[in-house]
């Protein structure tokens, strides 16, 4: 009765705000909901700081081939969205939810999942979550209520390795040595991390002695979720992938007579994938400092920038003079704009047809909703 | 003219809020005036340099704080010969509580400072997250920037950098807000809790602080504008958010 009237409440609602409010309804409804709608029946859950959305949705299309998969698509990773997304997957055969990091914990208690994928953990919306090792210690307290769950981590993030060290089923896919601006100290003891090797090492406490179950080398995040991704969907029996490629999350918007492909970057280690994937169309910046873009826009300063130089730049947001302050000291040439229109607008006179946008999750979510609504 | 040379004390450890743009921000104010500027960047395992002008420490979390700590207690000669000839530090949070008495560890037990100056770091019951504006006698109008911290500081009768006009500071809620001060400034030490980086946001204490250095600065070249625009633009919006005006 109730899961109904919030299928209900869930189809007038539709997508955007609509897909967490309905879940905040439920929750408050019947608090254990997750728990009560998840009951027997098979969850995978994906974590990490960055790239849960395109891998949950790389993971569903895998799983496809041999499921009805239902979970929150969107986004909407928190209780509320997760709550929201189990109003129509009554008959679904599998579900995977992404999960927001700190909501972790809760919803492996909630879920009981047949297995987790881990995939990076680093420096991201400091005001909420306050440190990258609180994370990795409520995580590590998450796994050891599960001890049986599986789990499958990117083995070249150390804090990953660090969480799931004690844990029993754990499949480590390791991607050769990556840089990790928040470890250079041990995530399990804290002594100085050695990066020297073809791998981390802690000489202290031995973290990153291990050889991974399965590894591939180098590579861009979006191969390494799809990589990750694809493991999953053979631990669930589809083996045939070759038709899967890797698909990163961009959203095509037509504005202002020119075509703009909207990429989501939130932190350091996005923003710099962000940049360093760049194409020969003008460039948008929209920074945003809402709620869950990061309050505090400091991390600004931690990416590098130069790969914009001599380019089209046109920076917007709310925040758009603090990220103009600092492209500006290294060296790159830009114009402000009041809006993402103004942007288009402008890229337009120049007489370009199209353009690519790095922006925050406020602004791609703006952006993104704005296109739906008007289909 | 020699190089005027910034260091980055342990930058892997105590860079967490983006801190590395204090320095990159103090260089390019410097070039931009015509004096060569050097970042030096000094891991923890690396001796400090003994001739810097500027030196920088950041926000860190935790244990790298009491690693940087640990390793910074080999080089307190260092660091105040550089300070007796008239070297400028600039210390930000993790950085600020460092050089005092002492400051909370990971678990709240009490972790030994540098001791340089008399000011002892405690942890607060939750923490202090949110955009601050702090008055400084030092310059006309408010600094802004980001604060994020668990640790309250006592001064111990040290000048403080500023009044807190909004935001927690050094003591926090406990304090009444017009009792409230941010930072302090000890001899050549400046000290404070501001993110931001503080110096991008407050392109004014930039200045003090290479003018400090190298004496009076000529004024801000065309081109450079976007500085104080964004300044202007964050003490506009705190201000409108806070006070309504």
């Amino acid at each position: 009765m109730v899961a109904r009237a919030i299928s209900l409440l869930s189809r007038i609602l539709r997508q955007g705000e609509g897909a967490t409010l309905s879940g905040k309804v439920l929750l408050a409804l019947r608090p254990r909901a997750i728990s009560e709608l998840t009951r027997g029946r098979r969850v995978v859950l994906v974590s990490g700081t960055n790239g849960k959305t395109s891998t949950s949705s790389m993971l569903a299309a895998m799983l496809g081939e041999k499921f009805l998969v239902g979970g929150n698509r969107t986004g909407a990773n928190l209780n509320t969205g997760i709550a929201a997304s189990l109003a129509s997957t009554k008959k679904c055969t599998l579900l995977i939810f992404e999960v927001d990091e700190l909501y972790l914990p809760s919803m492996m208690e909630a879920t009981a999942p047949e297995l987790v994928l881990l995939l990076n953990l680093s420096r991201d919306q400091l005001h909420r979550t306050q440190e990258v090792r609180i994370v990795a210690r409520k995580w590590l307290e998450a796994f050891a209520a599960f001890p049986d769950t599986p789990v499958v981590i990117d083995a070249s993030d150390p804090f990953l390795v660090s969480v799931v060290r004690d844990h029993g089923p754990v499949t480590r896919m390791g991607f050769g040595k990556r840089p990790h601006l928040d470890a250079a100290s041990c995530p399990t003891c804290g002594a100085m991390l050695d990066w020297s090797g073809a791998q981390f090492a802690c000489q202290k406490c031995g973290l990153g002695n291990f050889a991974a179950e399965v590894e591939l080398g180098e590579m861009s995040a979006v191969e390494r979720n799809h990589a990750l991704a694809g493991y999953v969907a053979q631990y669930f029996g589809v083996q045939d992938l070759a038709k899967f490629s890797p698909r990163d999350r961009i959203s095509t918007l037509l504005l202002g007579g020119i075509e703009i492909a909207l990429r989501l970057v939130k932190n350091p280690s996005s923003w710099q994938e962000g940049l360093s994937s760049l194409t020969d169309e003008p460039i948008i910046l929209v920074v945003n400092a809402r709620g869950v873009d990061g309050l505090d826009t400091s991390w600004l300063w931690d990416v590098d920038f130069t790969p914009l130089k001599g380019r089209y730049v046109v920076i917007t947001g709310d925040r758009k003079l603090d990220a103009a302050y600092r492209v500006h000291v290294d060296g790159i040439g830009y114009s402000l704009v009041d809006s993402l229109q103004g942007a288009a607008m402008q890229i337009q006179r120049d007489g370009f047809t199209r353009a690519q946008a790095l922006t925050s999750y406020t602004a791609f979510i703006d952006a993104t909703t704005r296109v739906k609504g008007k289909r | 003219m020699s190089a005027l040379q910034i260091v980055v004390i342990h930058p892997e450890l105590l860079g967490t809020y983006g801190d590395i743009g204090n320095a990159r921000i103090l260089a390019h104010r410097a070039r931009m005036r015509g004096i060569p500027a050097e970042i030096i960047f000094t891991p923890h395992n690396q001796p400090l340099p003994t001739m810097g002008d500027i030196y920088l420490l950041g926000g860190g979390e935790d244990r790298a704080q009491i690693a940087s700590v640990e390793a910074l207690r080999s080089s307190l000669g260092v660091l105040g010969g550089a300070l007796d000839r008239g070297a400028q530090l600039f210390a930000v949070c993790a950085g600020l509580q460092i050089l005092g008495e002492s400051f909370p560890g990971v678990n709240g037990e009490i972790i030994a400072g540098l001791g340089m100056v008399p000011i002892v770091s405690l942890p607060g019951s939750d923490r202090i997250v949110g955009e601050v504006l702090v008055k400084s006698d030092l310059f006309t109008e408010p600094l802004t920037g980001f604060e994020n911290h668990r640790g309250r500081t006592d001064l111990g009768g040290l000048r403080p950098l500023g009044r807190v006009l909004v935001g927690g500071g050094n003591g926090g809620a406990a304090i009444a807000i017009n009792e409230r001060v941010d930072g302090f400034i000890a001899g050549t030490i400046l000290a404070t809790y501001l993110h931001g980086p503080a110096l991008a946001r407050n392109p004014v204490l930039a200045d003090h602080l290479l003018s400090e250095v190298v004496g009076a600065l000529t004024k801000v070249p065309q081109g450079e504008e976007i500085a104080e625009l964004l300044a202007f633009e964050r003490r506009r919006a705190l201000s409108a958010a806070n006070f309504g005006k």
